[in-house]
């Protein structure tokens, strides 16, 4: 379809302080025309709007693909999938793969099967160590040079503080930046679930929030000594919130992310002791979930990332300790973010700014923008529909999330990657 | 309908009285010499314990056949996961097997409740992990009804290591459910931090203070390798500031009682001469455990 206008919707773009209705005129991909009430005409598909919001594309900095390796769990195509019917186009897939993604090859290997899928942006962050071993660096400056957009050891902390100094200083150097998966693993040795009530009363082997709270300080105390930039990685602790508030306001360069399920969903998955709700850092208590919330409206956390996390079936049947930690969030993100919309926590702009605009900031790309001349890459959702998340609704491959049988309201209708509809829900 | 045991939570106090009462009735009647009977004639119960176990698992076993039903006992490690079996294929395994009861130890907090949702054998948990130990909770009460009569208005207290105490966990829900007060006490090494969430009245870390005045104080066994894990710093120390000995045996009540959930670990939580002592109901414990067994089955079976 040479020419499609999008009719009726509510466009809000930050980017350029655009929130009002809008009719979009696009043709051959390129976003031609913005204007109250364009008139449709013959030849011209016409998508009905109203009552819906459009916004630039999201973006996503942390999701798990799986591959090279562990394409049992998702692969490039099925994540791609996930994301655009999420609302994404870019999506950052982390290291922990098999191999780990700590050679330029690889690096390339994630770019150019993306590009083959060709449904949305997917670009490689690199492994701070080699191997995730947290021991030798990695080619960081090589691996930036075959497109890694930052570094990072995720699923594991970088527990030596030495090396962790000296990543940041490097990946820092040229024009990049490390992220940690805050976790002092002589903390959290063999916990399971978060060190709250529900694991005190179920006999859960507990997970102390002082594992993610002391590396978060750690991490953030380097960012300050050496001027250098240090994301956070699902931040999840009311006290990790207060200690990102305190190295914000002594001028560091820290930013940080939060996950859908840690902005919903509270240790009370355990009731049923079942591994669906394992996942690092684990599902908090209340307070800590108000905590997040709050600090993702007033800016201490600076975006959502879903750290989507597939893991077979098979694999979340395993003993708590066996089982691997994580969730699926890339089609549960707006949803959940809408509904703290509905609660108050913050507007319908500074949802699309945590899912949209913030993120592709992080990572240096120009974040998708709804102007005259540019290429469509833009998502339509209608903020109200519900939908049943489901083993048919959710389109990666592994369907691992205590969402299973539950509604959620805001449902992504178009997805628009490089001037093509890349998803119609 | 109960179709398993997995938890006291999941017990009303008609329940739990129906099964003290069937305990009651096959020991009085042991005693007069019945030794066979026949509830569970044709019956099997498989009793997979991937945790290891000489008192819990001999009790269930013998119980069963006191009953007459056909028990196999399956030992396993609770690495069958490195073999890429997951527990439940495992338990679904036993249960084409066509076992009328699966009596489950694991190492896992919640392993019984998950197998018993994929089962239509009668589940018995014989310890979860740090979970629950619903057995031990039954012939405790039913040690205790014995010489008390009621529960109503008792003062109980549990001293030791309740952060990795399954027997705790149930034993707290129980003496609650029937009307107790319960005091527990150890180093703060050992307790849960969010120990409120484990519905008791005190908590201390003064063993005197928390035996003072008790109906019942019972001793856990204390796990020796848990000094590793800088739970705590020596057993002699432990000992010195938890355990039984003469001085404190004399602060109790006169009709106090003393438990301990077996095997005990002497000179640890109490001087070896205390552990059958003029108070101590530890072998009755054990004695009853049999029958309370027994109570189980048949309450599953008839419920």
């Amino acid at each position: 379809m040479d020419l499609i206008l999008i009719k009726n919707g509510h466009v809000i773009d930050p980017e350029n302080n655009i929130n009002d209705k809008f009719d979009i005129l696009i043709e051959k991909g390129n976003i031609r025309r913005i204007d109250k009430n364009i008139e449709p005409f013959s030849g011209c598909e016409v998508i009905d709007a109203d009552e819906m919001i459009v916004s630039p594309s999201f973006t996503d900095i942390h999701v798990h693909l799986r591959d090279p390796g562990q394409t049992y769990k998702e692969d490039i195509r099925t994540g791609s999938m996930a994301a655009v019917a999420g609302g994404y186009t870019t999506v950052v897939c982390m290291p922990n793969t098999l191999p780990a993604l700590d050679d330029a090859s690889l690096i390339r290997y994630v770019i150019e099967k993306g590009e083959e899928v060709g449904l949305c942006r997917v670009l490689p962050a690199g492994a701070i160590t080699k191997g995730r071993r947290g021991k030798e660096l990695t080619e960081m400056a090589l691996l930036k040079d075959a497109g890694a957009v930052y570094f990072t050891d995720d699923g594991a902390p970088v527990m030596d503080s030495h090396v962790m100094r000296k990543a940041t200083e490097y990946a820092g150097s040229i024009g990049s930046f490390v992220a940690d998966h805050c976790e002092d693993l002589s903390l959290s040795e063999n916990g399971v679930a978060h060190e709250g009530e529900i694991a005190a009363a179920l006999g859960l082997p507990p997970l102390p929030p002082e594992a993610e709270d002391t590396m978060v300080a750690r991490d953030c105390i380097i960012a300050i000594h050496t001027g250098m930039p240090v994301h956070i990685c699902h931040v999840s602790t009311k006290v990790a919130v207060e200690v990102i508030t305190w190295a914000k306001a002594m001028g560091a360069e820290v930013t940080a992310e939060v996950t859908p399920h840690h902005l919903s969903l509270s240790d009370a998955e355990w009731l049923d002791f079942d591994c669906k709700a394992k996942v690092s850092p684990p599902l908090r208590e209340e307070e800590d979930i108000e905590a997040v919330r709050w600090a993702l409206s007033s800016g201490i956390i600076d975006f959502v990332a879903t750290d989507h996390a597939p893991h077979a079936h098979h694999e979340k049947m395993l003993e708590h300790h066996a089982c691997p930690p994580g969730m699926i969030g890339l089609q549960f993100a707006l949803p959940i973010v809408l509904e703290l919309v509905k609660k108050d926590y913050f507007d319908m702009k500074r949802a699309i700014e945590v899912l949209s605009t913030a993120p592709a900031r992080k990572i240096g790309i120009q974040p998708p923008s709804i102007v005259e001349g540019r290429k469509a890459e833009l998502t339509i959702f209608n903020p109200t529909e519900s939908w049943e998340v489901n083993e048919e609704s959710i389109l990666s491959k592994s369907k691992n999330t205590p969402l299973l049988g539950r509604k959620l309201i805001g449902k992504v209708k178009y997805t628009f990657y490089d001037g093509k509809i890349v998803y119609k829900g | 309908m109960v179709k398993d045991l997995i938890s006291i939570t999941q017990l009303t106090k008609d329940h739990i009285n129906q099964i003290i009462d069937y305990a009651k009735d096959y020991k009085n009647r042991y005693h007069n010499g019945e030794t066979k009977f026949s509830d569970l004639r044709g019956k099997s119960v498989l009793l997979p314990f991937f945790e290891s176990s000489t008192r819990t698992r001999t009790s269930f076993e013998l119980a069963g056949k006191l009953l007459s039903a056909d028990t196999i006992n399956i030992s396993g490690s609770s690495s069958s996961t490195t073999k890429g079996e997951t527990l439940f294929d495992t338990i679904k395994t036993i249960e084409a097997m066509q076992s009328d009861f699966i009596v489950i130890r694991h190492s896992m907090s919640g392993a019984a409740y998950q197998v018993a949702k994929h089962v239509k054998s009668h589940v018995i948990n014989a310890g979860d992990g740090q979970n629950e130990h619903p057995s031990q909770a039954l012939l405790d009460t039913f040690t205790i009804l014995e010489h008390k009569g009621s529960l109503e208005g008792l003062k109980i207290a549990i001293i030791g290591d309740i952060l990795h105490s399954r027997v705790a966990r149930s034993d707290i829900k129980i003496f609650k459910k029937l009307g107790a007060e319960v005091t527990i006490c150890g180093p703060l090494t050992l307790i849960p931090r969010h120990v409120e969430s484990l519905n008791i009245d005190y908590f201390t870390t003064d063993v005197e203070d928390a035996i003072k005045d008790k109906d019942v104080v019972i001793f856990l066994r204390m796990q020796l390798e848990r000094q590793k894990k800088v739970f705590f710093s020596t057993l002699n120390e432990y000992s010195i500031k938890y355990g039984l000995n003469q001085k404190r045996v004399d602060m109790l009540k006169d009709d106090c009682l003393i438990m301990h959930p077996g095997p005990v670990n002497r000179g640890v939580e109490m001087q070896s001469e205390l552990v059958y002592g003029s108070r101590s109901v530890i072998l009755e414990q054990v004695e009853n455990g049999l029958f309370t067994r027994m109570a189980i089955y048949k309450f599953l079976l008839n419920n």
